[in-house]
């Protein structure tokens, strides 16, 4: 599996701040990966510093082997449809794919015009004239029909309603599927782009939280509810991201291995075992940092908040 | 898809229950990955996974350009399995909620034939 | 699938890029001249209804042209830009392109409205005895200087406004307050050594001395070409 963009120890300082610190990962090709993390993460500038359009203050990136920062080789395969396109005052929706037929090698023009019926975009109006949904429409029809070898999206579907953001799913899936590429999808619709994502990367901070797989993801972090002496006792050894108690009874969040042994040891101490969706799991890992960090075990006993009823 | 559990596995045990109840005859065509993802809007890598599951399991049988096909005897060794599973699958649960009740195994035995005779 | 592709078959990369600055030319491109020409009639209706041309009118509408050709790379700068920025053009092959293109309009440009003046001296002002575009200081004997003479304002004015558009693209307003004092000082400070040095008898005499191609085409292309430099080390770092 050939890797697609490489960063390592990239950093990115507006002054004191660090929209990006140390951030190190690797994408490979032709998958699908979610980079998610809440507002002002740093996703955006990630992306930015991938394309070009940014510069990172320290450490090394490369994509396609090479460093993205004008690099026409580089760049003519990648795609970054990020939320705040803009486009020039006088365009109309035509001139927007006039100008991506000129600019992307593998701009497929019937496809675009597929997907323009579909979303039943008008040609012929002025962009700055176009809804918030439409003008999304437009970015996700360029983004798509443009088939980069590395293509992003950056909250793609600002005002899309349930029926334009699926009909952009169901595009999306069927065209990567006949034409694999490797696809960024920043979003806050975790629950809505879960399943399509094969990798995940959360970002927090200006830092990386999590790089893996999905799959992987979704059988490390469970709950167990159940008696609290009996989660006490589960949750030993795994770290524990979050805790509801309700008098004896205790629900908590894990992370950690859970394989068929662990769940016949809830099992047998008469624990229900629950999955987490990604949604629920990215809040919980951004939520837990946010506290100032996440808590093993013996550090709960210090937080009284949080202690259990024995 | 339900949250928590594996996809591929979700995936694998779709076409498994279709094997089962009749839907996928033995010897006739899977839908292809392609297929499988779009419907169930999840990533074509994960339904490959559920996919090649099957296949290391002998359930289904590639055809080179052609695509999946349902192996001869894969019926047969499915329902086998799944009785093997079944105690573990729903007669654990069963006891164990039964005993918190405080209901022996005498008196599950007669509930459930009652149930067969009502129904 | 990871071949370096550039398009198969077609212009390059650099003329693409020229390409997508044209897309939706007539509103950009179409309105310089059509502005110009609604001007132009304007005055021809204005003279026409006077009757009494004496002395013979003159008009200095010409400069909407210019004026717009000014406003219009500021607004390429900061609108086509970012967008094909976005649309992962390159910044040294977008500023290629627009240079080019700057250049090349305003050539074309240069030769149109030395057909308008070549028009108007053989109509004899548009029968209005009218000067609209062969305005005196403009005027040249050889038609090829005159191209020239027409041409280099809109180079100059082109990269000149650019220049100001990529200085707000890449530091933003702060970018553009401290160029604006920057030019207030070398204007200014030259202006006052000059004055403190009782300078001006011998600039004048300089200038008067320059031939007039000097004046409107020569030194302002140097300082078109400065410009252009400027821009082309403005634009490399840029994050709109």
């Amino acid at each position: 599996m050939s890797t697609v963009v490489e960063a390592q120890g990239v950093s990115k300082r507006y002054g004191d701040v660090a929209a990006l610190d140390q951030v190190s990962f690797t994408l490979h090709e032709n998958r699908i990966h979610g980079l998610l993390g809440r507002n002002g993460a740093g996703k955006t500038t990630l992306m930015q510093i991938m394309t070009g359009q940014n510069f990172a203050s320290s450490g090394e990136l490369t994509v396609f082997g090479e460093r993205p920062y004008e690099n026409e080789p580089v760049l003519s395969r990648v795609c970054f449809i990020k939320e705040s396109l803009t486009y020039p005052q006088h365009f109309k929706v035509r001139h927007a794919l006039e100008a991506a037929r000129l600019l992307f090698p593998r701009w497929d023009e019937e496809f675009a015009q597929t997907l323009l019926a579909d979303f039943r975009l008008p040609l012929n109006r002025k962009i700055r004239k176009l809804s918030r949904g439409m003008h999304s429409m437009l970015g996700i029809v360029i983004g798509l029909a443009a088939r980069a070898p590395l293509t992003l999206f950056d909250e793609p579907y600002l005002g899309l309603d349930a029926v334009a953001r699926h009909l952009f799913y169901d595009h999306l899936l069927t065209d990567y599927a006949e034409h694999p590429r490797t696809i960024v999808l920043s979003t806050h619709l975790i629950d809505e782009v879960g399943d399509l994502l094969e990798n995940v990367l959360l970002l927090d901070q200006g830092r990386i939280l999590l790089d893996t797989t999905a799959e992987e993801l979704r059988g490390q972090v469970v709950t167990a509810a159940g008696p609290a002496a009996a989660v006490n006792e589960f949750a030993a050894g795994s770290e524990e991201l979050h805790r509801e108690t309700l008098g004896r009874y205790a629900r908590a969040t894990l992370r950690g291995r859970f394989g068929p042994a662990e769940r016949d040891r809830a099992q047998q101490l008469g624990l229900d075992l629950e999955p987490v969706s990604l949604q629920d799991i990215v809040i919980r890992l951004t939520t837990a940092r946010a506290d100032g960090g996440s808590r093993p075990r013996p550090d709960r006993a210090t937080d009284p908040g949080k202690e259990p009823i024995r | 898809m339900d949250n928590g559990r594996p996809i591929f596995l979700q995936i694998a045990e779709m076409i498994e229950n279709s094997i089962i109840d009749g839907t996928l005859a033995e010897e006739s065509q899977v839908p292809s990955t392609n297929e499988l993802a779009a419907f169930h809007r999840i990533n074509p890598a994960t339904a490959g996974k559920g996919i090649n599951q099957l296949v290391d399991d002998g359930i289904l049988y590639k055809k080179r350009g052609i695509g999946m096909f349902v192996a001869t005897g894969a019926r047969a060794r499915l329902r086998d399995r799944r009785r093997e599973q079944f105690a573990q699958q729903y007669l654990h649960p069963l006891l164990a909620e039964a005993s918190k009740l405080g209901i022996g195994a005498d008196e599950l035995k007669r509930m459930i034939d009652q149930w067969e005779q009502e129904r | 699938m990871s071949e370096r592709v550039s398009h198969a078959s077609g212009p390059s990369r650099v003329g693409r890029a020229v390409l997508v600055q044209l897309v939706g030319w007539p509103s950009t491109l179409g309105a310089a001249w059509g502005t110009l020409v609604l001007v132009f009639l304007l005055n021809l209706a204005l003279f026409g209804a006077i009757h009494d041309n004496e002395p013979s009118p003159q008009t200095g509408a010409l400069a909407s042209i210019y004026i717009i050709t000014f406003v219009g790379a500021i607004s390429s700068i900061n609108q086509v830009f970012p967008f094909t920025l976005s649309l992962s053009l390159i910044r040294r092959t977008f500023y290629t392109a627009f240079a080019l293109l700057q250049v090349g309009q305003a050539l074309l440009f240069g030769v149109l409205l030395t057909l308008c003046k070549l028009v108007e001296d053989v109509t004899g002002g548009w029968g209005l005895n009218l000067t609209f575009f062969g305005l005196g200081f403009l005027d040249q004997d050889n038609p090829l200087l005159q191209i020239l003479v027409y041409t280099v304002p809109f180079v100059v004015l082109g990269f000149w406004g650019s220049f100001i558009a990529l200085v707000y693209q890449r530091w933003h307003l702060p970018g553009v307050y401290v160029l604006a004092i920057v030019k207030i000082l070398a204007v200014g400070l030259p202006i006052v050594l000059i004055t403190w040095q009782r300078w001006w008898d011998e600039i004048g005499r300089w200038i008067v001395d320059q031939p007039s191609l000097s004046l409107v085409a020569g030194w302002p292309l140097v300082i078109g070409v400065a410009m252009a430099g400027a821009g082309y080390l403005t634009i490399r770092r840029a994050t709109p």
